[in-house]
């Protein structure tokens, strides 16, 4: 005997969620940052965006087609990809050039990084990291930080423009004027240089000249890990430490790093608009706060802890998180408790912390790249243990890494935490009470 | 902060559109279908009238074949139509007494009022005699329940109204209207089970009264109901499903039992709230279970309330009565989350149905490919993996099931309701537990041995 119609059992209800509603407040949460690259890098991040995503939907349809796919989230999840991986390149003059870079990022994070795998959800490393690595390895030159000059810091080819404060969405970029020394503050005249780039709310090229070209704060914090900040040069009476010399002399103003007028990736650079992105979506639920705070915490500590070579003598700074000002000697020295000594270490050693956190991808990796579903461990316990892993693994490569770990930072640390993210999976899983 | 349990979730449960609402009685209907249903699911019960027979309220028509089982009483005075098989609302086939109401409402209750002696055989007896089974979403024999914690060695008493289940708030309303004789109920098993007082030094087994602390109202109306007895009350946060007996046991008395034991067996006894009223009702007052408050909600009534209702009451009457919307296409009987639906008001209201639900859509879309977001784990609150689970069983690795926890499944769909892209995955898992008992049937002898 059977019944006449379908017994239907619960649940009854559902959340109202979908994949497709996911995926999409996703690409809202990047719409701030991709606006603050427009007001920043100027036309060329748009026009580069726009290439990205469009390749990447053009693809994603065409293999949607071919493999019988009908995933409705799968649309979304194409246009997320394709701002990833157009918001990690640097922000360049040549904007056909860069086009044509990120157009090949974009196919091969769709088809290699995403479809290979079988789509959504199948894929073990993230299809923009994938896409990211792929570009450091077809166009080394540009995107990463290879074949410096003698001179220090000073890369061939790859310089970065920022905007100026008067020609902030229209800046004519053939008259881009490469920046001295920066500085801090005006107290320090002597360290002053004529045309130094004094931040980008006070600080305006000559006419002739309308925009400033800016260097990566991450590629300074690279040089001085591999010595190429000596301690010996004095620029002034009183001795600096290498750290010091970084800080005050080759980095931006740390508010100009948080705003985003520094130079980087067209969507690396602004901490403030990554963040409020993140906190949307760690608002909605769809991201939990443990993974970025315990990647950001991990990335922090590292960065206090681990040492630093300064100069061609074997010198190392150890703890560069907790040196301090004036410190004319080779070594950094840890500061004794209850003495003002931890002020003074706090003005340098947490400067150096704040910029490694606010300069590269770090910021982006945390807030967007690192929290994809398919590539992150499933579990809080899991996650926790991803973020660690991958916070530490970026200052490791930023530190002591060689091509292509270090030009990669951020990104190539979370694609080898992805490699390990089903074993940490299967390392916490959990079992039936009384089990 | 409440007590809570790891997983679950908070849900919208919408309570408040009934918990205000008084309980109300129905107009008798015109027929009830009685199922023959002794609580134990195992023996079957016999038939003690005949097609054609007159019967009274409160008369026995049906009397259990084990020692476990309990009486089955006509809920209505009239005449026996038909004694037949008819399935139920979740698809099983039972034995059912339909009966003709009249409207004489005769009642056999004034005729006779048992007494019985205050020690625990009384009790069982008791509840033998008026029909009282777990009446929660639960279900099963209270009776057996009894005999296993006695035999086990009583530790707690957990009297369960917490009803995490959304839009369902007929055990809230029967705690806030009949306080005194849940009191009652609750003083008669301090007596027979020997609880010790709070705070004192004797050895005896607690008494632990479970609420859902954001029910403020019954909350309050229970506290000084129980306020001077042994029964302490204890309240637990709103996370769906708390008021499953095995979780309810881990988070009262800090033990981690295992989803697939019975709490009983640990010496903890869990009673609805529900049946310590019918409890007190048929020891003092000597009806045995005739009724039952159900809430009736959901977007496909207009009508949402508590409504006391004979046991056997038909959807079809109560639909009828509430007032039916065009557009109702699913009646759920019981919550939203653990109901059974038919797409037609074909079922009958059962000792264990809490609530009907009339829903106006299929709130599910069809299923997309799993994105991995984790919800169904984070969320399933015994901690097993369902996506792991629905794809075993997608491929038919009946085999690892078993190493993958299937049996603990308590059947909550909390999976389900979170799972944004609409896998089918609690029906995945039902069907693999289906699978592993038809496997373990037909397991050969060598590897039963060992």
């Amino acid at each position: 005997m059977r019944t006449k119609e379908p017994v239907i059992t619960g649940p009854h209800l559902c959340s109202g969620e979908s994949g497709r509603r996911i995926l999409w407040t996703h690409v809202g949460a990047l719409w701030l940052v991709v606006v603050v690259s427009t007001a920043f890098f100027g036309w060329s991040a748009p026009v580069v965006l726009a290439g990205t995503v469009l390749t990447c939907v053009a693809v994603d349809l065409a293999m949607s087609r071919l493999v019988g796919s009908r995933n409705p989230a799968s649309l979304p999840h194409a246009v997320f990809m394709g701002l990833l991986v157009g918001l990690t390149l640097p922000a360049m003059a040549d904007t056909s050039w860069l086009l044509q870079i990120g157009v090949v990022g974009a196919v091969v994070a769709s088809l290699v990084g995403k479809w290979i795998f079988g789509g959504m959800g199948h894929y073990v490393w993230h299809p923009a990291l994938v896409g990211i690595l792929a570009i450091h390895f077809l166009y080394p030159a540009p995107v990463g930080m290879v074949e410096q000059d003698e001179q220090f810091g000073t890369p061939r080819r790859a310089k970065y423009l920022l905007l100026s404060n008067n020609h902030l969405f229209v800046g004519d970029l053939s008259k881009s004027q490469s920046p001295g020394f920066y500085q801090f503050g005006k107290s320090r005249s002597g360290l002053l240089r004529p045309n130094s780039y004094q931040g980008w709310s006070h600080s305006v090229p000559s006419p002739p000249n309308q925009t400033w070209q800016l260097y990566r704060p991450v590629q300074t914090l690279q040089a001085l890990a591999k010595g190429g900040i000596k301690n010996e040069e004095h620029t002034s009476q009183q001795g600096f430490s290498a750290v010091e010399k970084a800080l005050y002399l080759s980095l931006p103003p740390l508010a100009d790093a948080v705003v985003g007028s520094a130079g980087g990736g067209f969507g690396e650079t602004s901490v403030v608009a990554i963040m409020l992105g993140g906190l949307y979506l760690i608002y909605r639920g769809y991201v939990r706060w443990q993974l970025p705070v315990s990647f950001l915490a991990a990335a922090a500590v590292a960065a206090a802890v681990l040492p630093m070579p300064v100069g061609s003598g074997g010198e190392w700074v150890w703890f560069p998180g907790f040196v301090g000002i004036g410190q004319p000697s080779e070594l950094g020295v840890l500061p004794m408790i209850g003495s003002s000594h931890w002020f003074r270490a706090a003005a340098v050693g947490l400067t150096y912390v704040s910029f490694h956190l606010c300069s590269g991808g770090l910021m982006l990796a945390a807030f967007f790249l690192a929290n994809d579903m398919a590539t992150r461990p499933t579990r809080l316990s899991g996650q926790i243990i991803f973020g660690l892993g991958a916070g530490a693994l970026t200052i490791v490569a930023r530190l002591y890494g060689g091509w292509p770990m270090a030009p990669l930072g951020a990104y190539g640390a979370l694609l080898v935490m992805n490699t390990f993210s089903p074993l940490i999976d299967w390392l916490t899983r959990t079992k039936p009470p009384g089990k | 902060m409440h007590k809570g349990f790891p997983g679950g979730a908070v849900l919208p449960d919408d309570k408040d559109l009934t918990e205000g609402s008084s309980i109300e009685k129905i107009p008798r209907p015109s027929a009830v279908q009685i199922v023959l249903d002794d609580g134990t699911n195992s023996t079957t019960v016999e038939t003690t009238v005949r097609a054609g027979e007159i019967v009274a309220r409160g008369q026995v028509i049906g009397l259990p074949q084990s020692d476990d089982g309990v009486a089955v009483h006509s809920s209505v005075s009239g005449q026996v139509r038909q004694v037949a098989e008819s399935i139920l609302a979740d698809g099983t086939k039972k034995q059912s007494v339909i009966i003709e109401t009249d409207d004489e409402d005769r009642s056999v209750l004034s005729q006779e009022k048992p007494q019985w002696k205050v020690y625990s055989e009384g009790l069982i007896k008791c509840l033998r005699w008026a029909g009282i089974t777990q009446m929660g979403l639960a279900g099963g024999s209270l009776v057996a329940r009894i005999r296993k914690s006695l035999k086990a060695g009583l530790r707690y008493v957990i009297i369960n109204g917490v009803e995490s289940e959304p839009l369902i708030t007929s055990e809230v309303r029967l705690m806030t209207e009949h306080a005194d004789k849940i009191r009652h109920g609750c003083e008669l098993l301090t007596e027979i089970l020997g609880l010790a007082a709070p705070n004192s030094k004797s050895s005896g087994p607690e008494g632990l009264f479970a609420l859902c602390g954001l029910r403020q109202q019954a909350v309050g109306v229970m506290r000084n109901a129980l306020k001077g007895g042994t029964f302490r009350l204890a309240l637990l946060a709103d996370r769906y499903p708390q008021d499953e007996e095995v979780l309810l046991t881990n988070t009262l008395t800090n033990s981690k039992l295992r989803a697939t034991r019975d709490p009983a067996d640990a010496g903890v006894l869990v009673i609805n709230v529900t049946s310590v009223w019918a409890l007190s009702q048929a020891w003092y007052d000597g009806e045995p279970v005739t009724e039952r408050v159900i809430t009736v909600a959901g977007d496909g009534t207009e009508n949402t309330g508590n409504y006391r209702v004979p046991i056997g009451t038909r959807v079809r009457d109560i639909i009828e009565y509430v007032g039916p919307l065009p557009e109702a296409t699913r009646y759920v009987l019981g919550g939203p989350f653990r109901g059974w639906s038919r797409l037609s008001p074909e079922g009958v209201i059962t000792k264990q149905t809490t609530g009907l639900t009339v829903l106006t859509q299929a709130h599910r879309q069809g299923p997309e490919a799993c994105i991995r977001c984790g919800w169904c784990i984070d969320d399933c609150p015994v901690g097993i993996d369902p996506v792991h689970l629905y794809r075993l069983v997608e491929a038919g690795r009946i085999d690892k099931v078993e190493k993958a926890w299937i049996e603990d499944c308590i059947e909550c769909g909390l999976c389900l309701y979170v799972c944004p892209t609409h896998l089918p995955l609690l029906e995945r898992i039902r069907m693999g537990k289906w699978a592993l008992r038809q496997k373990r049937l037909t397991r050969p002898y060598s590897e039963i041995r060992d």
